[in-house]
């Protein structure tokens, strides 16, 4: 049986049922599912909901279940990655990196062998609004599709896959925002032939798929096949309903909404709620004509929390994995990175080494940022503390580096582009602290109580 | 992030922000996000920079 959500739900069941909750109450899809998440976070909990009533935008039930949190916290990417819960570390981030540096080639199955096809609507029985459609936040005023869109490169046919957010304008008609990356290159080659660009939104498949849809790959590479590398095996893809063969989109997913981004069409588009806990601001963009949405029977709508720790986790451990080969490079001795949630799983790195000479500690710091633009502060320790421990970092900020001798700033260098605090869009500076110990001088001594008695004591002598 | 600039609605009076490199002087429609009325930023009942 194919990797799917519902494969990966059941695995969660069997490995971490008290990180899955069910909600039965009737759920407004507008702010209602965001203020739960935000509720919880609150309280420091992040546990996959799946909703099992959700009204769609005419106010009926939508006959959708709606998933949440998939990705909000590491041990459920653990488990989405083959790995058990307590490895979600480094473990975790080193497994993505060996999964997604493989290519398995995707396997194209008949329409009667998609699931995603058990229900088909196309022309004028598309309809967005019967869809559960999320509405995340105050400022965003429409409902956001957040999930991965397909595309083929017009001229070659390699495949990408990217998140971008999409705000449903009409029955058939979404505004998408693109940075000048991939998907947005496909889009201008083919309108620059005055062509439109035909698109999936695939909604609700494995984790493998959309973590896999964060790889660092080239435009030259067939995101299909990282994505296959990522579930270790080959994604199973089917002709779309409105594209034929010209558009594969995966046969497992639980829904797929079809269509193209026209080549000159613009309209206002946004604001809405980022990564960073920001919205973005409204911006001028291309608008997406929907020809076909394509479905299963009993549907989970896979929705990602924009702007919360399901969308901060989604796209940090891909970056770990890499990153860490990168520093590796330049220091042996460097033991884990960790993009903690803090930072927004994008903006602060904590790297451990072990360092074996002086000057090592900044070599670790300066590695990632030509690899990570929106890396702004690199925190580097030593080997005795745990980059996955916040507190940990700190304190060694604050007891083994001094402002004038262990600091560094990095002025216009290229930047996050959704950084709220950037000055020059796409340009800022980056710090980097070296926490470590100094290794050509004496230097105190971290206190610690003997070994041998720390084996001894046990926690359940307390009563 | 994309410069921007403060937009109140000239319907709803509530506020949200656009990107100025998008909006500002091009004669472009922004619609609002809590009552969906269009406007350019000349229609706009006040910008704040």
């Amino acid at each position: 049986m194919a990797k799917d959500l519902r494969h990966f739900l059941s695995e969660l069941r069997r490995v971490l049922p008290e990180d899955i909750k069910q909600v039965d109450t009737i759920m407004d899809p507008r702010f209602e599912i965001s203020a739960l998440v935000e509720m919880l976070e609150e309280r420091n909990q992040s546990p996959l909901i799946l909703f099992n009533k959700v009204k769609n935008q005419k106010g009926q039930l939508s006959g959708f279940q709606v998933a949440v949190n998939l990705f909000a916290t590491r041990q459920k990417c653990a488990v989405a990655l083959g790995l058990p819960p307590e490895q979600w570390r480094m473990e975790t981030s080193l497994e993505f990196a060996r999964l997604s540096a493989r290519r398995i080639k995707p396997q194209i199955v008949d329409r009667k062998e998609a699931p995603v096809k058990e229900v088909i609507r196309t022309g004028s029985e598309v309809d967005l609004y019967d869809l559960p459609v999320l509405t995340h936040n105050e400022m965003d005023g429409y409902p956001y599709l957040v999930d991965a869109v397909v595309a083929a490169d017009p001229e070659t046919g390699c495949y990408n896959s990217s998140h971008h957010r999409q705000m449903v304008k009409g029955r058939d008609r979404l505004g998408i925002y693109m940075s000048p990356r991939h998907l947005w290159n496909y889009w201008r080659r083919a309108a620059d032939k005055g062509d439109p660009l035909p698109i999936a939104h695939v909604i609700g498949h494995h984790p493998g798929f959309y973590l896999g849809t964060e790889a660092l790959v080239d435009m030259e590479t067939d995101e299909y096949e990282v994505i296959g590398g990522v579930l270790g095996e080959p994604l199973r893809l089917v002709a779309s309903e409105a594209y034929g063969d010209r558009l594969l989109v995966p046969a497992d997913a639980e829904l797929v909404i079809e269509g193209e981004i026209l080549p000159e069409e613009h309209e206002a588009e946004g604001p809405f709620g980022e990564f960073p806990g920001y919205y973005g601001p409204q911006r001028w963009a291309p608008v997406v004509k929907v020809r076909a949405v394509t479905h299963r029977l009993d549907p989970i709508y896979l929705n990602i929390m924009a702007g919360r720790a399901d969308h901060c986790v989604l796209g940090g451990i891909p970056k770990e994995g890499g990153l860490f080969e990168l520093i590796k490079m330049a220091v042996p001795t460097a033991k884990a990175i960790h993009l903690p949630i803090s930072g927004c799983c994008r903006f602060s790195a904590y790297i451990s080494v072990k360092k074996m000479a002086e000057g090592e500690g900044m070599v670790a710091g300066i590695a990632p940022f030509p690899y990570h633009d929106e890396l702004k502060l690199v925190v580097v320790v030593d080997d005795d503390v745990d980059p996955f421990n916040e507190r940990e970092v700190l304190w060694a900020v604050n007891t083994r580096a001094q402002p004038d001798e262990n600091m560094q700033i990095i002025r216009n260098i290229r930047g996050g582009t959704l950084d709220p605090s950037a000055v020059q869009h796409g340009v800022g500076s980056k710090l980097i602290i070296d926490a470590t110990r100094p290794s050509n001088r004496s230097f105190a001594e971290r206190l610690r109580v003997p070994a041998e008695v720390r084996e001894r004591v046990r926690l359940d002598w307390m009563i | 992030m994309a410069r921007l600039f403060w937009v109140v609605c000239p319907k709803c009076k509530r506020k949200f922000y656009a990107a100025t490199i998008d909006f500002r002087g091009k004669d472009r429609k922004m619609h609002c996000p809590f009552c969906s009325a269009l406007f350019t930023d000349k229609e706009a009942a006040e910008i704040i920079d």
